[in-house]
């Protein structure tokens, strides 16, 4: 996993959902660890865009998981690795 | 936690207030801690349950789309539906009177958390709406009893409303139709609040739950209209309004749905189409909060002007005079200015904002305007013109609250909705004018997903000024009479519904399109393709079925409708195929 890839990801989900207690960690399920609901997702893909300089549909993301526990932290970093074609 | 409880008097009142959210959602969490709570209550210790919201603006706007994604099949759909149904059925069957009070948004599953509930008052305000979003919006059927309870509750043909057409019901229709039983004005709230509770504990309201309306002769023929209606749609739309009108139908005549779970296994049997649909949630969303990043605490006062006798009339009633926004006195005056204004005190402008309706202004005006295309639909979106990035984020979420999807465009000389209509029209003027028969155009756009003819999307717009627009983008040169002449042709309905589906029409369109999304990212208009998306899907009624316009025009997909250039050839200019070509053969992508 590409370190600088998956800090620009994990800052934009802090960003995310600044009340959020806890820091977002790879592993971390977006759901149940950290909270996320479909508006937080909208304002994730925006963060992510001001990380990343490209707007990015997330819902290719979503709906490819075999179920909402396997969206983490760390799937959606490959995910915009494989997006943005910088590689993991 | 989502919930605040607090008793008092015997009464407990459940303040709903999502965490990190600016609007509520019934999600998990909310679910679970409200199955906890009132698994607690015994009847001799309260007298009533009160559901209340912290935010003004959001009762409850949903239960979070994001599981509906990741659902494919029924038991997937037991699963993430099930804390959520057990909340539900734990507010039915509550053994202590339930109350609503509903302030802001009551949406989808929000409304149908509601039909739950034994008695409701609704905040007369106009943050007050009330919505099923799922068919609509999402191509999908409604998992929490709605197609049970709405039947029983408010009839039939306004459960169809609901459902089938999306209408939106403020707090006064909602009242008038039953579906709440009584109106709070927003500057005596609390007083109104409390004197409902009296009388529900006094036994003085009535609850929907004892409702049933009895099946109505009459009915059978709204049944047929529907189906007729629904079998006019693309057939991508048609499988999940049918599933609908089935269940409502059952349901009406019936009583309850004989299988427990069907809304639940309807649900899971949707199709890509369907997730595709719940993909531009998340478009809309980027669209609004581009258009107003932060909340600002709209003014005391909001003065919005209009011409005198302005189309924006109807704006007018439905905004600003018919309901009031919570908190903000509203004036609405006519003073003969040719621009009304948007006054607010953090305004950058002593003059306020300069604001009109218009098509399409002849020379670019030093002020910001409202574009409000399409008014022959009742569609809901407005472009908001900037000269500088934030100007108008008061303005936008003025208008964000009172229910419009706003989408901000700034530099360049046309507007970005503009530039999206012409390309949207050019291919079909020079398909007219080449002899295409408008049912012909009719079942090309019908094929392709999009249910409004396009004369209905045209129909606002100036003709005259449409057709100066068009001209330019013409494949060959015609006089503007000719070009005004065909689209007159294009505004009537077609007399025959026997047209023929022309597939090279769609490659043609999207070619055309794609000039649209460039000349609005590339030259001046929206500046983020979510903006692009929204405008494309509220005035050009562009199909869900396909994520967005944006997210469809890959390189791919053009080289594809450039495969047969020869077709396109008639329908869209030359210069604009060649523009198609390097799309086609570059790397670009509006999103990632």
């Amino acid at each position: 996993m590409d370190d600088v890839l998956l800090a620009k990801v994990l800052r934009a989900v802090t960003r995310a959902r600044p009340d959020y207690a806890e820091l977002p960690r790879p592993a971390h399920r977006l759901v149940y660890e950290l909270g996320f609901d479909s508006l937080g997702i909208a304002r994730l893909a925006l963060e992510l865009e001001t990380e990343f300089g490209q707007a990015l549909l997330l819902n290719d993301w979503i709906v490819a998981a075999p179920n909402v526990s396997a969206l983490t932290v760390t799937s959606l970093a490959q995910f915009v690795s494989a997006s943005l074609g910088e590689g993991v | 936690m989502p919930f605040a409880a607090l008793e008092h008097e015997k009464i407990l009142h459940l303040t709903l207030d999502t965490p990190g959210c600016s609007v509520n959602i019934f999600n998990r969490a909310t679910a679970e801690q409200l199955v906890a709570i009132l698994g607690r209550v015994e009847p001799n210790t309260l007298r009533a349950i009160v559901f209340r919201t912290a935010k003004p603006t959001s009762f409850i706007n949903g239960v979070g789309l994001l599981l509906s994604t990741t659902v494919d099949s029924f038991d997937d759909g037991v699963d993430a539906s099930a804390p959520m149904r057990a909340a539900y059925r734990a507010v039915l069957e509550s053994t202590v009177p339930t109350i609503a009070v509903v302030e802001g948004m009551c949406w989808g599953c929000g409304l149908e958390f509601l039909l739950h509930t034994r008695h409701r008052i609704a905040a007369d305000t106009y943050d007050t709406q009330f919505r099923m979003t799922e068919v609509v919006d999402y191509h999908d059927t409604p998992v929490f009893g709605s197609t049970e309870h709405l039947p029983a509750q408010v009839g039939l043909p306004d459960a169809a409303d609901l459902l089938l057409r999306g209408v939106r019901w403020g707090a006064r229709e909602a009242y008038a139709h039953g579906l709440v039983d009584a109106l709070a004005p927003a500057d005596r709230l609390e007083e109104t609040v409390g004197r409902f509770v009296d009388a529900v504990l006094d036994g003085r309201v009535g609850s929907a739950l004892d409702r049933r309306l009895p099946f109505r002769p009459e009915w059978e023929a709204l049944i047929a209209d529907h189906r007729a209606r629904i079998a006019r749609l693309p057939p991508m739309y048609q499988t999940v309004r049918l599933r609908v009108l089935d269940l409502l139908e059952s349901a009406a005549r019936k009583g309850v749905h004989a299988e427990r779970l069907v809304e639940v296994r309807r649900f899971a049997e949707s199709t890509l189409h369907a997730k595709n649909a719940y993909g531009f949630f998340h478009i809309r969303q980027a669209a609004a909060l581009r258009a107003a990043p932060s909340t600002p605490r709209l003014p005391d006062e909001v003065r919005l002007a209009f011409e005198d006798g302005a189309p924006p009339a109807a704006l007018r009633d439905e905004l600003l005079e018919r309901q009031p926004l919570a908190g903000v006195r509203v004036t609405v005056s006519s003073d003969g200015e040719p621009w009304g204004r948007f006054r607010s005190p953090d305004s950058p402008h002593p003059d306020g904002v300069k604001v009109a309706l218009e098509f399409e202004a002849e020379t670019p005006t030093p002020g910001a305007f409202l574009y409000r295309p399409a008014r022959g639909f009742a569609s809901r979106f407005v472009e908001l013109r900037e000269r500088e990035r934030g100007e108008l984020s008061m303005l936008a979420v003025y208008l964000q609250r009172v229910g419009y999807e706003v989408a901000v465009s700034r530099g360049g000389v046309r507007l970005g909705t503009s530039l999206l209509v012409v390309r949207f029209a050019a291919p079909l003027v020079a398909a007219v004018l080449g002899g295409v028969s408008t049912a012909d155009l009719e079942r090309t756009l019908l094929g392709f997903g999009m249910m409004r003819p396009a004369g209905e999307v045209l129909a606002g717009m100036p003709p005259d000024r449409l057709a100066l627009a068009v001209k330019p983008h013409l494949a060959s040169t015609s006089s503007v009479a000719s070009v005004r002449e065909a689209i007159a042709r294009l505004l009537l309905p077609s007399a025959s519904d026997a047209g023929e589906e022309r597939r090279h029409l769609v490659e043609a369109l999207l070619v055309s399109l794609l000039g649209g999304v460039l000349d609005n990212l590339d030259g001046g208009g929206f500046d983020h393709p979510a903006a692009v998306d929204l405008a494309a899907r509220e005035v050009l009624d562009f199909p869900l079925c396909f994520k967005s316009l944006c997210g469809l025009l890959t390189p791919e997909r053009i080289g594809e409708a450039l495969a047969s250039k020869e077709t396109l050839a008639p329908y869209v200019a030359e210069v604009d195929i060649e523009r198609a070509r390097t799309f086609a053969a570059g790397s670009r992508r509006f999103y990632r």
